[in-house]
């Protein structure tokens, strides 16, 4: 890709050109994408080293995976948010994990949410520990709809469900977040 | 599920959410526009705000992206580098290379299946979660759902296999394999997930495919795995539970697109929610703002996304 690529190409464009070995046109790929994949990275480990580290393998990952890449009707977005959260699993497995994953042994009511390395006493320990212990999907559309605000067709495009389940799953979680909240509290 | 009156919709609640998050208004302001539900909305707003200020991750150091972005560049140069100095003959060793002995392999393989075929096809019917055949009795089923040329079709077979899923669940929850039984109802899980994409864009207005017969078969689904769950031992009830909310979630979807769009649900002086059924354009998008203030993404499906950031802008939070 050269110099005259214009801003405007495709995700589709670009995923074929660095199909057929343009570095560059993955570059510009990484660039689109970091922010929101570094964003998502960090919320889930909580240390901005672990985040930048993981991030960068995320990419490389996806590099490596794109000769057998097809959009197949999904964005390269939710590819990559896949990508990162199987990397995530792998992270927290091989760091035998004290904050279990979903896909790890996620027991009911562990404070799961309380990442890594950032527990301090002024945190919002109620809301950190009742969504902590919300099912996987609630805590996964509070994460990318509230925490990230990511707008509601890129969490369905990311969680591969349509809009309308997106927000009836949001209106759901936060509901079931707030009675949570008002239990803890009261603890 | 039926929604309590004055209970805040899913799309009310999204809509307000978005301009909180867009700064084009605050939770107070959002909960006096539509009084009915400000207690509600208020709450559920607040908690997303405890939400946002505990979890709201930080952008990239832009030193990073920029480092990262060159040795991301540089592996990338030098692992094509590495490729190309596979000399072509190498390469081609590395190709099979078709033999008179594979082509009679294949010819034996075709006539083993043309001839024991039936007879395996007709036995995988059978077939339970762990067996032998099971997975020759599902691909026989994807291949049916890809042969099938109707919406109608297509929901007939898939109301018929999610049914197939609970049967063989029941089945391994009388043996007590509940790891079997988690696979036949991950199978249910996602074929209800298919069916209900399907009656949300078929149009079907009867039948399986069809929203409201879809939401009797689920409520009739949920009745079922409550009576497995009854009598399952403690592993299985855990796959069970997750059927049962899976099922209950899909049903919230339904009665969502049934409702939506009727004014006489809505009461005095509500504003009409502009979200529609599901299956929208991507230009749609654009009239609730959903976007973070960012260059407008192009009109290409999988264009530049509205959320992609460009190269040198450092973003604020929302």
């Amino acid at each position: 890709m050269g110099e005259g690529t214009e801003r405007s190409a495709s995700d589709s464009d670009l995923i074929s050109l660095a199909q057929s070995g343009d570095a560059d046109a993955f570059g510009e790929l990484y660039l689109r994408y970091v922010n929101p994949i570094y964003r998502y990275i960090r919320m889930r480990v909580g240390d901005a080293h672990a985040a930048e580290d993981l991030t960068e393998m995320v990419f490389l990952r996806s590099f490596e995976s794109l000769p057998g890449y097809r959009e197949r009707g999904h964005p390269f977005s939710a590819f990559l948010y896949r990508v990162a959260r199987n990397m995530l699993v792998d992270h927290y497995r091989s760091k035998k994990a004290e904050v279990p994953l979903e896909e790890a042994d996620l027991k009911e009511g562990e404070p799961a949410a309380l990442e890594e390395g950032v527990i301090r006493k002024d945190r919002d320990q109620a809301i950190l520990e009742a969504l902590a212990s919300l099912p996987l999907d609630y805590q996964e559309v509070i994460r990318l709809r509230v925490a990230m605000a990511l707008p509601t067709p890129s969490v369905a495009e990311w969680m591969g469900r349509s809009e309308v389940s997106v927000r009836v799953l949001l209106h759901r979680a936060l509901k079931a977040l707030r009675k949570k909240v008002e239990e803890v509290d009261q603890e | 599920m039926t929604r309590n009156r004055g209970e805040v919709s899913p799309e009310l609640l999204d809509q307000c959410m978005t301009e909180v998050q867009l700064g084009r208004g605050r939770i107070e302001a959002s909960s006096s526009q539509f009084p009915e539900f400000a207690g509600t909305l208020s709450t559920l707003l607040g908690t997303a705000n405890r939400i946002r200020e505990e979890l709201a991750p930080e952008d990239p150091e832009p030193a990073f992206v920029n480092t990262s972005h060159a040795r991301l560049l540089n592996r990338i140069q030098v692992s094509r580098r590495g490729r190309r100095q596979v000399l072509p003959k190498q390469l081609q060793s590395a190709r099979p290379i078709w033999r008179p002995a594979y082509a009679l392999a294949v010819i034996l393989l075709v006539l083993g299946l043309l001839l024991g075929g039936a007879g395996v096809v007709k036995a995988s019917a059978q077939a339970l979660p762990g067996g032998s055949l099971y997975v020759v009795k599902r691909a026989v089923e994807e291949t049916r759902l890809a042969l099938t040329w109707s919406a109608s079709g297509d929901a007939g077979l898939m109301k018929a296999y999610s049914e197939e899923r609970l049967s063989e669940a029941s089945a391994m929850a009388a043996v007590g394999r509940s790891d079997d039984l988690g696979l036949a109802l991950a199978g249910y899980d996602d074929m209800i997930d298919r069916l209900t994409a399907l009656a949300e864009t078929s149009g079907l207005q009867v039948g399986p495919g069809s929203l409201v017969q879809l939401q009797a078969d689920l409520e009739r689904h949920i009745e079922v795995l409550q009576g497995v769950n009854s009598h399952s031992p403690a592993a299985a009830q855990v796959h069970i539970d997750k059927a049962i909310e899976h099922s209950r979630h899909n049903q919230a979807v339904i009665e969502q697109l049934v409702g939506s769009g009727n004014p006489s649900d809505l009461a005095p002086g509500q504003q009409n929610t502009p979200k529609g059924p599901a299956g929208k354009s991507d230009d749609d998008r654009g009239e609730s703002g959903e976007s973070p203030p960012e260059p407008a993404g192009t009109e290409k499906p999988h264009g530049p996304s509205p959320w992609a950031r460009p190269r040198s802008t450092k973003t604020k939070a929302p």
